[in-house]
């Protein structure tokens, strides 16, 4: 966090290093927040570009009053939400197989791979299907790992909300993956 | 024994947000109650399934697209404001620019040119009222009191001239009658059925006026006019004439100073007036010279402006006067074509074509609706009301006549008949035609003719 101050002062008096910095330090997450509401990673790139070029050009008006984190967190859902308004229909979420590679555990027989990867579309369709307000708030704190104040300012809900929506979103989620769970539940014990 | 805890508290207790006891009071929840368990360790694996998704990576000239594109935003950014920067200057200087313009005194000479520079029509007639009191304010407020005293001219004309035979003028008497009174001139056209054409003109100088000026279209005339003077009428509008004359040079010479003249005119005879602006202003420039030559140009402007029914054209009128500068070609021009040109061509265009013809005075002309004249020039309406009344009242004790001669003779029934239909074209022309304002300023001697508009 103070390393955000400093280079969020350095910006302002100038300095366009300071803000490459900046860039670099929060890019992934926030492209990982929106290419995961979006679920399109090249729309999301988009999104995450404006969003740096917004916080840029208002820099001036952070009032540090919270976390350069947190404030740049919410200008990319405000953006976000933009884009899927104008694009007013639901996500066509897939996993690109280069996503999936990541999934790559050399230790892994090769059933055992292909199980993580059907594994990993399935969580992702049935997050792509749930409503706007429950799977965002499920990428801030499973995903994001953003604790409950951090959601309550992205989302400007109170701290009450976040917990009871977030509780009523992992509801709907187990149920959306009961078979998977229960499969998962069984081998385990 | 189970215990009962809130679903959401099993929510926190996952993401460790529950204080101490609250803890606890979960803990001892899940160890008394097996689903309790359950449920907690599906929601366990099914939070290390979405964090186990692969998270997406951006690549390393991320930023420099991002840097990039903040440094061109910024530049157009620099731009626009320096746009703004020159627009807001400019506008500025501009403003300051008319103000100090604004507050020069207004010289005689500029007269015509800020007329024709500021008289948009529709400027003209929202600042009917609001012009400079020394030319427009006089003008107007003097207008009224003409009225009244055509009429009296008028009257006494009328009892002094035998009527005219009803058949050959239909408006004799009226037309007759109209005589310059001090101050005032007048024109009036005769009303040829539809083709009615109803004119005021009126000076602003007071004082000295344009005579009587009386225009017979030479197709309606039937009978030859007495020298100098048309139709049937030709010796009433004579007498009216030298009387007019005879007033201007018994008054004092007024020195000429800015003037302003409005003429309404309805379209269909629209050159008529126009000609007799011509006129007006001739005779108007004569009044600095002497009173002879004004006597003189005064006769020779109403040989020329009057033909009779043997001059096919005012053309040939013209050829035979000298020292004048009437507008003939603008008679001798049908009137539709006239009328079309004055649609297509620019007020300015006319303004300069006057100019011409005028070299004493600077001329803007600006064609208004109805209304908007008759809003701009108020008591020019007023003095054309009184005129067509007049016109009005007359038809019908004409046709009261005739109603009364006919007894229940059908063809003089349908004259009457005819003479009321002419009544009530001329009130109707007078109401839809479109309206011609003429305004001029009258340049002092010695003007420099280069600050005439062009």
């Amino acid at each position: 966090m103070n390393t955000d101050v400093a280079l969020i002062e350095a910006t302002l008096q100038g300095d366009q290093h300071a803000f490459g910095q900046l860039v670099r330090a929060h890019q992934n997450r926030i492209f990982g927040f929106v290419s995961h509401y979006l679920g399109d990673h090249q729309e999301a790139e988009d999104v995450v570009q404006e969003t740096f070029i917004q916080a840029f050009r208002h820099l001036a008006t952070f009032r540090q009053a919270s976390s350069f984190h947190t404030w740049i967190y919410r200008i990319a859902h405000n953006l976000s939400a933009r884009r899927r308004q104008q694009r007013s229909r639901r996500p066509q979420v897939q996993v690109p197989s280069s996503n999936l590679t990541g999934l790559l555990d050399r230790s892994e027989t090769g059933e055992q791979r292909l199980s993580r990867q059907e594994r990993a579309v399935q969580v992702q369709a049935a997050l792509a299907e749930m409503s706007e307000e429950f799977r965002t708030i499920l990428i801030l704190r499973e995903m994001q790992d953003c604790d409950y104040d951090a959601i309550s300012e992205i989302l400007a809900i109170p701290v009450g909300t976040v917990r009871s929506r977030l509780h009523r979103a992992r509801l709907e989620l187990r149920e959306r993956l009961q078979p998977l769970l229960v499969e998962t539940g069984r081998e385990q014990s | 024994m189970k215990l009962h805890v809130s679903d959401e508290l099993i929510s926190a207790y996952l993401d460790g947000e529950l204080n101490e006891s609250q803890r606890e009071q979960v803990e001892a929840a899940l160890a008394a109650d097996e689903n309790l368990r359950q449920v907690v360790r599906e929601l366990q694996l099914m939070r290390d399934d979405l964090r186990s998704l692969p998270s997406p990576q951006l690549d390393d000239e991320f930023v420099q697209r991002v840097l990039q594109r903040t440094l061109s935003q910024q530049s157009r950014q620099l731009v626009r404001w320096r746009w703004a920067f020159v627009g807001a200057t400019t506008v500025a200087a501009s403003f300051l620019f008319l103000l100090a313009w604004g507050s020069l005194p207004l010289r005689p000479q500029q007269v015509g040119a800020r007329f024709t520079e500021n008289h948009t029509p529709d400027r003209i007639a929202t600042d009917a009222h609001q012009q400079d009191p020394d030319v427009m304010g006089a003008t107007l407020s003097k207008s009224a009191a003409m009225v009244a005293k055509q009429q009296a001219a008028s009257e006494r004309l009328a009892e002094s001239v035998p009527a005219a035979p009803a058949a050959a003028e239909p408006f004799g008497s009226a037309a007759g009658g109209a005589g310059g009174g001090s101050g005032a001139g007048r024109i009036s056209a005769p009303a040829p059925k539809a083709d009615v054409a109803q004119g005021v003109l009126s000076e602003a100088s007071g004082g000295l006026g344009g005579g009587v000026h009386r225009f017979v279209p030479s197709d309606k005339t039937d009978r030859p006019a007495a020298p100098g003077l048309p139709g049937a009428t030709g010796a009433a509008a004579g007498a009216g004439a030298k009387s007019a004359v005879r007033d201007q040079t018994q008054e004092p010479l007024e020195p000429l100073e800015p003037l302003v003249i409005q003429v309404v005119v309805a379209e269909k005879d629209w050159p008529r007036y126009v000609e007799s602006v011509v006129a007006h202003f001739n005779s108007s420039a004569t009044r600095a010279t002497s009173a002879a030559q004004r006597d003189a140009l005064a006769r020779q402007l109403d040989r020329k402006r009057v033909p009779d029914s043997s001059q096919n054209s005012s053309k040939e009128s013209s050829q035979d006067s000298s020292g004048s500068t009437i507008a003939s070609s603008t008679v001798e021009q049908p009137v539709t074509e006239r009328w079309f040109r004055l649609q297509t061509d620019s007020s300015q265009r006319l303004a300069n074509e006057l100019t011409e013809l005028i070299p004493e005075v600077q001329v803007a002309v600006s064609r208004i609706e109805a209304p908007r004249a008759a809003a701009a020039a108020r008591p020019i309406e007023a003095m054309t009301q009184t005129f067509l009344l007049r016109e009005r009242n007359q038809l019908q004790s004409k046709q009261e006549e005739l109603k009364r001669a006919a007894g229940n003779q059908p063809a003089e029934l349908a004259k009457a008949a005819n003479a009321t239909k002419a009544a009530d074209a001329t009130k109707t022309a007078a109401t839809e035609s479109v309206i011609l304002v003429i305004r001029a300023g009258a340049v002092a001697p010695g003007a420099a003719p280069s600050a005439r508009p062009k």
